[in-house]
């Protein structure tokens, strides 16, 4: 880990109004050090599934804020130390422009999650194009609420992630 | 031919709206080619776009329609290029005929996409705010 690694996430958090997620970690020293942790093991999971070496670096997610400060910011918002780094992928291949197809939820109280997405390409119908994510992990849940939600000719669909605007911060 | 009509649909001016508009253009025109209006710089897909530096956006249906207003054809298409402009309290989309093509079901999904809670609802922060 580079100094200027931490520093650099460290800033991109704080100015993101998500100071908090440093703040609240147990210990606080630890914080980014696994904000670290998962953006690498995040990068190896992107390119197991897609194939292509993409970088998490904090260098390169400072670099993308600099040309889609929304996109980034809702990503960063999405950031746990224990979230699934496919779930994450998954986010980040939204952001890119892929279409939501799918998303089944199952919830038992105290038994069983499901959280699946499917993802394709705008303008492909084939099934052999569908990218497929999954999680057990009910913490996941929390991503369904950065999905952009409207109606298209009176039929649901998702499209999009998106950052919440913080109450304090004038988007 | 553009400039037929201007459609103004509310909307927070914010990068997440343009981002929005850009994906409903890549939904209804999966081949979409973008242009930053006031630079001129091309973008062959949706996530080329940097839209936090975006404000006038130009949107063709695929390449050929993007050829053609390159060659400053007369007779490009009806509808064969968008311009969307993002001001503070709205997006204007500027087409030639907000009736034909795809561009009933474009210019809908912008006003229901604009009209999303998490555009324009603010969260509240429990955790800053403690």
């Amino acid at each position: 880990m580079s100094q200027s690694s931490a520093e650099i996430l460290e800033t991109l958090l704080r100015t993101n109004g998500l100071g908090w997620m440093i703040d609240m970690y147990a210990p606080k020293d630890q914080a980014i050090p696994a904000y670290l942790d998962l953006l690498t093991r995040l990068a190896a999971e992107y390119r197991s599934r897609c194939g292509v070496a993409v970088s998490f670096a904090p260098e390169d997610l400072q670099a993308e804020a600099e040309r889609n400060p929304h996109k980034v910011q809702a990503f960063l918002q999405l950031l746990r130390p224990n979230r699934s780094p496919a779930m994450l992928v998954m986010v980040w291949r939204v952001l890119q422009g892929l279409s939501i197809r799918a998303v089944d939820m199952n919830y038992r109280e105290r038994d069983i999650f499901r959280l699946s997405f499917m993802l394709a390409r705008p303008g492909d119908s084939g099934q052999d194009q569908l990218e497929t994510y999954e999680s057990t992990d009910i913490s996941d849940a929390a991503l369904v609420r950065h999905l952009g939600m409207t109606k298209v000719g009176g039929k649901p669909l998702f499209d999009g992630f998106y950052a919440l605007r913080l109450s304090d911060q004038k988007q | 031919m553009i400039g037929g009509k201007d459609i103004v649909i509310p909307a927070v001016g914010s990068p997440a709206s343009l981002d929005a508009c850009a994906r409903v253009i890549q939904r209804q025109w999966p081949h979409a080619r973008f242009e930053d209006a006031e630079t001129g710089e091309k973008y062959s897909s949706y996530g080329e776009i940097p839209i936090g530096r975006i404000r006038h956006l130009l949107a063709y249906p695929n390449v050929q329609a993007e050829a053609l207003w390159d060659a400053d054809k007369p007779d490009s298409p009806v509808n064969s290029m968008l311009y969307l402009i993002l001001s503070e309290n709205s997006v204007t989309v500027v087409l030639d005929d907000p009736n034909v093509g795809e561009m009933p079901a474009i210019l809908e999904g912008i006003r229901t996409m604009m009209e999303m809670e998490i555009l324009n609802t603010d969260a509240f922060c429990y955790a800053e705010a403690a």
